[in-house]
C-alpha cells in the first residue's frame, strides 16, 4: 500500500489543484492497488482501465473545475453507464449495455470524476454476489450488502469514493464492517434516474455514497444533490453548502437514544460497548444525549420488508416465468414471494410507515433533537461461510431499514474494532434534508479519533479453491 | 394466521397472480410465505386505525 492508496478525496484535491500531484498519477497508483487487491476481495465486476487512464490524461490538462476533479471513484453495478455494461449482478443482465448514464454518474462526470469501474452487487441487490465479494478486514468475512464492493474498494484502496444504493441498509452496512463512511441521504435529495428498475424498491431507495472520511462525504453530496424532472421522487429543496458547518462541533446538540425499539437480535456485548464509547466521546465534546421513546418502530421491520420485497418483485414476473433457472435460488424465492404477499399486508405496512414518520418526527419536536444515534448494525460481520441472506437479512438490518422507511438521512462512521479486528459503527440520523448536521456531528466524532484512519491488512487469505468459489 | 400454507395454497396463489411456478419449487416457497407470515403477523395486529397509507398523491403539476 503506497501513501496515495490512503488519501481522501480532499487530500487528493489539495494536491491536484496545487499540481503537486497528476491525476494520471493518481489513476496510476488506484490501478495497482486494485491490481493487488481485487485477487482477495473482489470488489469490482469490471473495471474501465483505459477510459480512466484516457479521462486522468485528460483531467491533467484542465484546471481543476471541482474537489473531485480527477478523483478515481467506483460505481455500484446497478447504477447504469455509457462506457461500461450494467448487469445488477445478475445472469438475466450479463452483458447489458446503456447508451447513457444514470443521473449520478453524469454529475459525477460533470464535477471532472473518474470512473475507475463496476463495483459487485448481490444478484438485483437482494441476493449475494457470487463469487462472493470478501471483507478486507477479515477475508472470510462477509463485507456487508448489497453494495459491498462500494464499501470493500474504498476500505482496501482500490477507489476513492464509491456510490451505491440503500434500500433498507445496503450503504451503510458494508460502510459499517469495512470501517468506511456510508451516507444515505434524505430520500428525493439524489436523483435515481438511471438505477436498474429490477434491482431497485423506489419507495425505499436511495443512493448512497462510501468515503473515508465524513468531509469527503459532503464532498460528493455537494455534486449529487438536487432536484431532477427525469426522477419524480427528487424534491426540489435549496441544496445548501455542506461544508459551510462542517467545523462547527457539536457542543449544544441534542442526540437522541432510542434503545430497545429496533427489534432484531440482540446488540453484540463488543459492538455495544464500541457504540456506548462512540455516545461518550460526543458527550464529551459537547452533545447532550436524550432518552427518547419510539415504540411503533417495533413494526419497522415487518414493514419494511414487506414493502422491499413487494416493490422489488413487481418488474420481475416475466423473467421468474420465462428465465427462473436464470435467478440465483435464493433472489428468485425471496421475489416469487414478494409476488404473492396479501394485499393486506402491504397496506398495514403503509399504515406502520406512516405512523413511524409521524412518532419520530413528535420527538424531534418534543425532545428538540438534532438527531438520533444508533448502532449502525448490532452485530460485526459475519463469516461467509455461515452466512445465508435470506436467514440473515433481519438480523442485520434493525438499525438501517427504519429510516428508509421515514426516508430521514442517515450516515453510518466507524467507531472501532472487536477484538477480533472487525470494524463497528455508528449512525446518526437527521431531520429531513439537514445532511449538514449529521455532517457537524461525524465529522466532530472523525476528529479526535483515528479508526477511520486505519487501513485493512487484507489477512485471513482462504484456500484458493475457496476464494474462486 | 389460522393455517400455514402448504403448496397447494401457493401454487392456486400463484396462478392467481400470473405466475407461473415449477412445482418443485413449491414446497420451499410455502415454507417460505409461512415465515414471511408468521414474521409480519405484528403489522395485522397493531393498532394503526389512525394511520392512514403512507402512499399518497401529490397532485401537483412541476413542468
Amino acid at each position: 500500500m503506497s501513501d496515495l492508496d490512503t488519501l481522501t478525496i480532499a487530500e487528493a484535491a489539495r494536491l491536484l489543484r496545487e499540481r503537486q500531484l497528476s491525476a494520471t498519477e493518481l489513476m496510476a497508483a488506484t490501478l495497482r492497488r486494485l491490481d493487488e487487491t481485487e485477487p482477495l476481495v473482489h470488489a469490482y465486476v469490471h473495471v474501465m482501465r483505459e477510459g480512466a487512464m484516457a479521462a486522468a490524461r485528460r483531467a491533467d490538462q484542465q484546471a481543476p473545475r471541482t474537489p473531485l476533479h480527477g478523483v478515481p471513484i467506483g460505481i455500484k453495478d446497478v447504477l447504469a453507464t455509457r462506457d461500461a455494461p450494467t448487469a445488477a449482478g445478475s445472469r438475466l443482465l450479463a452483458g447489458h449495455t446503456t447508451a447513457h448514464d444514470a443521473a449520478v454518474v453524469r454529475r459525477l462526470r460533470e464535477a471532472g470524476a473518474i470512473i475507475v469501474g463496476k463495483h459487485a452487487t448481490h444478484e438485483f441487490a437482494c441476493g449475494q454476489d457470487v463469487p462472493p465479494t470478501r471483507n478486507p478486514w477479515d477475508l472470510r468475512h462477509y463485507p456487508g450488502g448489497s453494495s459491498a464492493g462500494g464499501g470493500v474498494s474504498v476500505s482496501a484502496g482500490s477507489s476513492l469514493g464509491a456510490l451505491g444504493t440503500d434500500a433498507g441498509g445496503s450503504v451503510r452496512k458494508p460502510a459499517a464492517v469495512t470501517a468506511t463512511v456510508g451516507l444515505k441521504p434524505t430520500h428525493g435529495r439524489i436523483s435515481g434516474w438511471g438505477t436498474i428498475r429490477a434491482a431497485s424498491a423506489p419507495s425505499l431507495d436511495h443512493v448512497g455514497t462510501f468515503t473515508r472520511t465524513v468531509e469527503d462525504a459532503a464532498l460528493l453530496l455537494q455534486v449529487l444533490a438536487g432536484f431532477d424532472p427525469a426522477d419524480r421522487r427528487t424534491i426540489d429543496e435549496p441544496v445548501p453548502d455542506y461544508l459551510a458547518d462542517l467545523d462547527r462541533g457539536v457542543a449544544g446538540l441534542r442526540l437522541g437514544v432510542a434503545p430497545g425499539y429496533f427489534g432484531g437480535p440482540e446488540l453484540d456485548p463488543e459492538v455495544g460497548a464500541l457504540v456506548e464509547r462512540a455516545f461518550g466521546e460526543l458527550e464529551r465534546l459537547g452533545a447532550r444525549l436524550v432518552p427518547v421513546e419510539l415504540p411503533s418502530f417495533r413494526l419497522a421491520l415487518p414493514a419494511g420488508f414487506t414493502i422491499l420485497m413487494v416493490e422489488t418483485a413487481q418488474s420481475h414476473r416475466r423473467w421468474l416465468t420465462e428465465r427462473p433457472k436464470d435467478y440465483v435460488e435464493g433472489t428468485r424465492r425471496l421475489l416469487e414471494l414478494g409476488l404473492l404477499l396479501p394485499a393486506a399486508h402491504l397496506q398495514a405496512a403503509h399504515r406502520a410507515r406512516l405512523a413511524m414518520r409521524e412518532e419520530v418526527r413528535g420527538a424531534f419536536r418534543d425532545a428538540r433533537l438534532d438527531a438520533l444515534a444508533t448502532p449502525t448494525l448490532p452485530i460485526t460481520s459475519m463469516p461467509l461461510d455461515r452466512m445465508v441472506v435470506e436467514r440473515d437479512l433481519p438480523r442485520l438490518i434493525p438499525y438501517t431499514l427504519p429510516w428508509n422507511l421515514t426516508g430521514q438521512p442517515a450516515l453510518s462512521v466507524p467507531c472501532g474494532f472487536t477484538r477480533a479486528g472487525l470494524p463497528a459503527g455508528l449512525q446518526v440520523i437527521g431531520r429531513p434534508f439537514d445532511e449538514p448536521t449529521l455532517f457537524r456531528i461525524g465529522h466532530a466524532y472523525q476528529r479526535p479519533t483515528a479508526w477511520h484512519r486505519q487501513r485493512p491488512s487484507l489477512a485471513h487469505a482462504p484456500a484458493a479453491d475457496d476464494a474462486a468459489r | 394466521m389460522t393455517r400455514a400454507p402448504g403448496p397447494a395454497d401457493v401454487a392456486r396463489l400463484a396462478e392467481m397472480s400470473g405466475l407461473h411456478l415449477p412445482d418443485e419449487d413449491l414446497f420451499a416457497l410455502a415454507e417460505a410465505l409461512s415465515g414471511h407470515l408468521d414474521f409480519v403477523d405484528p403489522l395485522l395486529r397493531a393498532d394503526l386505525d389512525d394511520a392512514n397509507p403512507a402512499l399518497t398523491l401529490d397532485p401537483r403539476w412541476r413542468e
